[in-house]
């Protein structure tokens, strides 16, 4: 059986008029990273909102670690640490006093686990600089360290990379990564770039004006994405050796039910064709598949702005 | 005789309502407890912070939780490398067999001429060779990593060691026509590793860069820091910075030996001794030039 | 609960507010204490030379509710919407898990605490030291003792149901510049009303606030059912204040 950490059913916010999300359905299974994709806008922020409980949504339900009813609900965040926005740091303490309030606000025993925090996010030798003189980074860094602090079992990071160096991404990805994989920490992470997350998450979610657009896994958008022929004849084994000897090329893989991925001689497709026939080789399948990811994305949202366009009736 | 009265009453229902208090956590913590037994939960205990003693209680049942997650986490993780590495196993199997297979097939047509026939079924036999070299290396790392065969960590001359590998690659410099530039050091070094797995290291080493230099070979042993480093340089103008940092990457490694850009597991399996030594091993590309840094502990 | 207690309160000691608070009244209330005592300063008609306690005539300063509004709005601005506004860090308290109506009480436990400390207790404390300083400690007689006693006791209720209204402003306006003006408004309201409204109706109404029973604590005599009478208003409003609090707390969306 799957444990389901957050699912949410026809989740749905409208601020007056306005949609802010429309019946949205997320799942995220334990041990997942969910990359949360959509523009500025799209109500990213607004379904972490709701799912950390800062704000309540006019329609649909939550469910957290299987739990629905709001008590249980507020019972089950204790389980999870979230940056939402922007760091919320105290500005006259320091990294340790800060770390300190959350410790007390969540009753954690032991002081220990503050350093830990602290040297696991890197800031173990700021001393008694105060937040408020932290650089940008620095400060998501001690967001992150109180959304660490108790352990949790799920990390919710709305736009962690905001201000961040290139470097400084690099290391939160690697942290992440490390976390995930040695406490089987799930994560939910929100971004603007598609390409930002590609690497890190295991599942994405695309949302656009409110709306949920597609639930897809990393590798269902590797093999959207990574470019390749798709080649599927009668002899897959006889096409290979025509593929190593003729085309000399040995960059591709023979998948399970014959067919051939190919991921070379993309610009040159009739040459392969070709190649393959003068071989006695009958082709029952040849076409390029896979995009660019940024392409993917803005592919999706244009497509569904065509939908409305045509739901409009303007065409 | 009231004040005293009324001092002892407050202090009496002081310490009730501690007691109280306490009770109360201590229920508490056994009902976080059962839930995590339960599996309700996988959360760590929370308590009221206000008695020491309960706090270090709830400390220590956190701390025993963290040990019992990290074990099972282990053991998950194991399984699922386990199963990763099967499925890779096939996966970077099959292609190179599909070809196998494809000359063996055109070598059965009754058309094709005897030459031509010849030339097919050993092309074939060389791709099954070098299958077979994959699949044993597979096996070997999977030996290595398994516990049951622990090494041997000794007090071994590695200096000794070293020359000696180097005598018996000595025909295939030559074959190459590759002259190697050695920096021994004068006097002998010893460290703590196991002989065997040290020699299979420096082996695996020296033969992968005699397969991919494209120029000559340099080889340094020294002592720094209490640690003795050995260093095979050889220049690679054609790799990339990421394949070097993905060099000791078996699945990667297989990946591109389907390419047919590499042979097999050879530094996969240098990493896996190394870590077995307490020793690391690291790839650095400079200007074209690989050099390969492998760090025992020095045993004086 | 006793842990976001404590957090509210490591937050309350971290805060510089109340700091300057706590140092800024020791200071005056010392210093007016100080001029009364010397005769450089005289006032005249105050509810405390009224019971024969002259010397303490600067402690009339501090019972205005303008005065002290100030102080309890300033607390609640810079330590309360602050939370919401400049740092965000309310949304760390949320995601805690707790529920928001601990949240809210312990926060105005924090505040109610911190805001006495600075408007009652400093002026009392800072009375009896100079008190004992000019040797005058002999004017607290035991009845003297008595008045005060019942005098602050009830307006220390009153002074809570004040807290807990403007904890309510500092989260409604999450601002700490529009919290210090509407409890102002607030007060000076209802100063007005006390002052210059005369209709019965208005009166009679204005009579039944907490707002009224301040300057009732320190009447001199009081008869036992206006003694109640202020008990009851003092705890009825609180609770009705807290519940409304907790109310809009819970519904309230953070942003």
């Amino acid at each position: 059986m799957t444990e389901f950490v957050l699912r949410t059913n026809q989740l749905t916010k409208k601020f007056k008029q306005d949609y802010a999300l429309e019946n949205v359905n997320v799942s995220i299974k334990k041990g997942e990273i969910y990359g949360f994709i959509g523009q500025n806008g799209a109500g990213k922020s607004t379904f972490l909102r709701i799912v950390t409980g800062l704000a309540f949504p006019t329609g649909g339900a939550i469910e957290l670690f299987g739990n629905h009813d709001s008590s249980n609900l507020t019972e089950a965040q204790k389980r999870m640490g979230a940056i939402i926005e922007t760091p919320a740091l105290f500005p006259n303490m320091t990294a340790y006093e800060n770390l300190e309030v959350h410790r007390l606000q969540k009753g954690i025993p032991g002081k220990a686990c503050i350093d830990k925090t602290l040297e696991l996010v890197g800031l173990q030798d700021t001393g008694r600089k105060k937040a408020k003189n932290f650089s940008l980074g620095m400060k998501q860094r001690l967001g992150l360290a109180i959304a660490l602090l108790s352990d949790p079992e799920f990390l919710i990071l709305d736009e962690p990379t905001n201000g961040l160096d290139p470097m400084g991404i690099v290391e939160l990805r690697h942290l992440i990564k490390k976390l995930n994989r040695e406490k089987g920490l799930t994560v939910l992470i929100s971004s603007h770039i598609l390409s930002e997350l590609h690497q890190l998450a295991t599942k994405f979610g695309i949302i656009h004006k409110g709306k949920l657009l597609e639930e897809l896994t990393a590798q269902e958008l590797d093999e959207k994405c990574r470019q390749h022929l798709r080649i599927k004849v009668d002899q897959a084994s006889k096409a290979a050796i025509v593929l190593e000897h003729e085309l000399k090329t040995a960059d591709f893989e023979v998948l399970p039910d014959g067919t051939i991925k190919l991921y070379d001689y993309l610009d040159d497709v009739h040459i392969v064709s070709r190649t393959l026939t003068k071989n006695g080789l009958v082709i029952e399948q040849l076409s390029q598949n896979g995009e660019q990811l940024e392409n993917y994305f803005s592919k999706l949202v244009r497509g569904l702005e065509n939908e409305q366009f045509n739901e409009s009736g303007i065409f | 005789m009231v004040y005293l009265a009324i001092s002892i009453f407050v202090f009496a229902m002081f310490i009730i309502a501690r007691l109280f208090f306490v009770k109360k956590e201590v229920r508490r913590i056994t009902q976080q407890l059962q839930n995590y037994t339960n599996r309700k939960t996988n959360k760590k205990i929370d308590v009221a912070l206000f008695d020491k003693d309960v706090e270090r209680l709830a400390l220590e049942v956190n701390e025993l939780i963290d040990r019992y997650a990290a074990e099972n986490r282990k053991r998950v993780q194991f399984e699922q490398e386990h199963k990763q590495a099967i499925a890779t196993m096939s996966h970077d199997l099959r292609t190179p067999l599909t070809s196998v297979l494809g000359f063996i097939q055109m070598a059965k047509d009754d058309e094709v001429a005897e030459n031509e026939r010849k030339e097919l079924l050993s092309i074939a036999f060389k791709r099954a060779k070098r299958l077979e070299v994959l699949l044993n290396d597979f096996f070997e790392l999977s030996v290595i990593d398994s516990a049951d065969e622990p090494l041997q960590i000794e007090r071994i001359n590695l200096k000794h060691l070293t020359a000696d590998v180097l005598v018996s690659f000595y025909d295939r410099f030559q074959e190459k026509k590759m002259e190697p530039v050695i920096h021994l050091p004068e006097t002998d070094l010893i460290v703590l590793a196991d002989e065997s797995a040290a020699a299979r290291v420096i082996e695996n080493l020296l033969s992968n860069a005699v397969n991919h230099s494209d120029g000559n070979i340099e080889i340094r042993l020294y002592e720094q820091h209490s640690k003795v480093k050995l260093i095979v340089e050889n220049d690679a103008r054609s790799l990339t910075g990421q394949d070097a940092a993905r060099m000791f990457d078996r699945f990667y490694m297989a990946d591109q030996s389907r390419s047919g850009k590499s042979t097999g597991l050879g530094l996969p399996i240098a990493k896996s001794f190394m870590e077995k030594m307490n020793g690391s091993i690291a790839a650095h590309l400079n200007e074209g030039k690989l050099s390969i840094v492998c760090e025992w502990p020095s045993a004086e | 609960m006793s842990n976001l207690m404590r957090a509210e309160f490591f937050k309350l000691f971290h805060n510089k507010t109340f700091w300057v608070l706590i140092v800024s009244l020791t200071g005056i209330s010392a210093l007016m204490h100080n001029l009364i005592l010397t005769d450089w300063w005289v006032m005249t008609g105050t509810p405390f030379e009224a019971v024969g306690l002259g010397e303490l005539n600067a402690l009339a300063v501090l019972i205005v509710p303008l005065f002290f509004n100030l102080i309890v709005s300033t607390l609640a601005g810079f330590y309360i919407a602050n939370e919401f506004s400049q740092s965000g860090v309310i949304k760390n308290q949320i995601i805690t898990g707790h529920k928001r109506a601990r949240i809210f009480l312990a926060k105005f436990a924090a505040l109610s605490f911190g805001a006495f400390i600075a408007a009652v207790a400093i002026p009392l404390a800072t009375a009896f030291a100079l008190l004992l300083l000019h040797g005058m400690e002999d004017i607290l007689t035991l009845s003297n003792l008595a008045y005060l006693g019942r005098a602050y006791g009830l307006f220390s209720l009153q002074f809570l149901c004040l807290a807990a209204i403007v904890l309510f402003i500092a989260i409604v306006t999450e601002d700490s510049g529009k919290t210090v003006i509407f409890t102002l408004l607030l007060s000076g309201g209802m100063f007005i009303v006390e002052k210059f409204v005369s209709k019965p109706f208005i009166v009679k109404l204005y009579e039944q606030t907490f707002f009224y029973q301040f300057s009732q604590a320190f009447r001199w005599e009081l008869a036992s059912d206006e003694m109640a009478k202020s008990i009851f208003v003092g705890l009825i409003s609180l609770a009705v204040i807290l519940l409304c609090g907790m109310f809009v707390f819970n519904k309230k969306e953070i942003k």
